[in-house]
């Protein structure tokens, strides 16, 4: 459930971009920030990358106004993708109210995208959270890579490895070059603030 | 009114991403995929049961209880199907554990159960009352088939007691043959088996008497009394 303050009549929503190491989470938000940050007015917080890499998370908060008389705040955060950094992974879920999750459409990424969903499913049921009723959208990243001739997974395949059970919105995206980048975030909010209104009522 | 509300909250919030995501200076493309796509959540399921009849083997089984998993935690509200799929999940557990013996009416209580699932979930109009006797129905398939299993178990263990006196008696009909084995193993075996048998059956008869006595010699002491 959101965290929400009735004193201040504000609800905070927590979106996370989940997804294996070098899916592009990062590189989502950082669009985000560098197109939309004076519409925003917000700044986007790293914490602890080593080189381009985040070992920590992203942290990018921003208003989207009033809705049924409560101020909403969007939190977005990534997660470090590496196997290693887990606990981590697990410490950002909690308290979440949606998912993006980023998979990596080069093809030899494919048995990656299904452990780090795999993984996602496993730290949800630690905060008792089920991954079928969670607002939830899938990004099938990195398709700019084609033009390159890197062999990338077909949508259809995708869908069929990752989104054949849980039925989910998927976008095919290219972070770096900004394409559905905002559609996909578009959606998770619609989503999850749909889903914490109806909480409310 | 609440149905209103809610619609005129999503409108709102949507209008508002628009506006503050409005890419149409940028040419974005927006490309929602998976209208194509067949999105029945059953279509797995369905290819591994098939699988499963065709050949049972380790990867498919698990594969099959992984996407019993998934389904049961995407049903998790339904009870119904989350129950059907319950006995979907039993019966894959007893087909990896009994394998190529495993008894040819389970892959009967697999279809079944699977047809019942899936005539739950497309057919959004059906009633509660007939999900419960389509389910009521499966149930009563699978406690046929567990019954049915219990007695060929029964039968088993009934056939292995029999089976040392049979060759008891067989040992009578060649003596000779005793004597050439003395310390036939199974042979000694058997005679324990069946001297514990007997045994067995002497202490269930020496406790069934002592028990009508104690009894006899209660009903004595209130006839007495009445008297």
């Amino acid at each position: 459930m959101a965290f929400l303050n009735h004193k201040t009549n504000e609800i905070q929503l927590k979106i996370v971009y989940y997804g294996p190491g070098r899916s592009g989470k990062t590189t989502n938000l950082r669009y985000i920030y560098e197109n939309f940050s004076e519409r925003l007015n917000s700044k986007m917080i790293t914490i602890n990358t080593e080189g381009e890499r985040t070992i920590f998370f992203d942290y990018f908060p921003f208003d989207i106004g009033e809705i049924a008389g409560y101020k909403v705040k969007v939190q977005l955060y990534t997660v470090p993708g590496q196997m290693k950094y887990k606990s981590t992974r697990r410490l950002v879920l909690n308290g979440i109210d949606g998912v993006v999750f980023v998979a990596n459409a080069v093809k030899s990424e494919r048995r990656r995208n299904i452990l780090s969903l795999r993984d996602l499913q496993k730290n949800l049921r630690h905060y008792q959270k089920n991954i079928f009723q969670i607002p939830f959208v899938f990004q099938y990243n990195k398709l700019d890579l084609t033009k390159k001739g890197i062999p990338l997974l077909s949508p259809a395949l995708l869908e069929r490895d990752l989104n054949r059970q849980l039925m989910r919105p998927a976008y095919v995206a290219s972070a770096i070059e900004g394409r559905n980048v905002a559609a996909t975030l578009k959606t998770i909010i619609s989503m999850t603030s749909q889903s914490v209104t109806a909480n409310l009522n | 009114m609440l149905v209103n509300k809610a619609v005129n909250n999503k409108n709102e919030i949507d209008r508002r991403l628009d506006e503050l995501f409005d890419e149409s200076s940028q040419h974005a493309v927006l490309e929602k995929f998976g209208d194509s796509f067949d999105k029945d959540p059953l279509v797995e399921l369905k290819s591994l049961l098939l699988s499963i009849d065709w050949e049972i083997n380790d990867k498919v089984l698990a594969e099959y209880l992984t996407c019993i998993d998934g389904l049961k935690e995407l049903y998790a509200n339904d009870k119904i199907v989350f129950n059907l799929l319950q006995i979907l999940e039993f019966s894959g557990r007893y087909i990896q554990k009994s394998r190529i013996k495993a008894h040819p009416n389970i892959f009967g209580i697999l279809n079944s159960s699977f047809l019942a699932i899936e005539a739950i979930i497309l057919n959004k109009k059906i009633s509660y009352i007939d999900k419960q006797n389509l389910f009521k129905m499966e149930l009563g398939k699978y406690r046929k088939f567990r019954t049915l299993l219990a007695k060929n178990k029964n039968a088993g263990i009934e056939t292995k007691i029999h089976k040392p006196i049979a060759t008891d008696n067989s040992k009578n009909d060649h003596p000779e043959k005793a004597a050439k084995f003395p310390n036939n193993p199974t042979a000694g075996t058997i005679n324990i088996s069946e001297q514990h048998f007997i045994e067995a059956i002497n202490d269930i008869k020496q406790l069934i008497i002592s028990e009508i006595n104690s009894l006899r010699k209660e009903i004595k002491c209130h006839e007495k009394h009445e008297i």
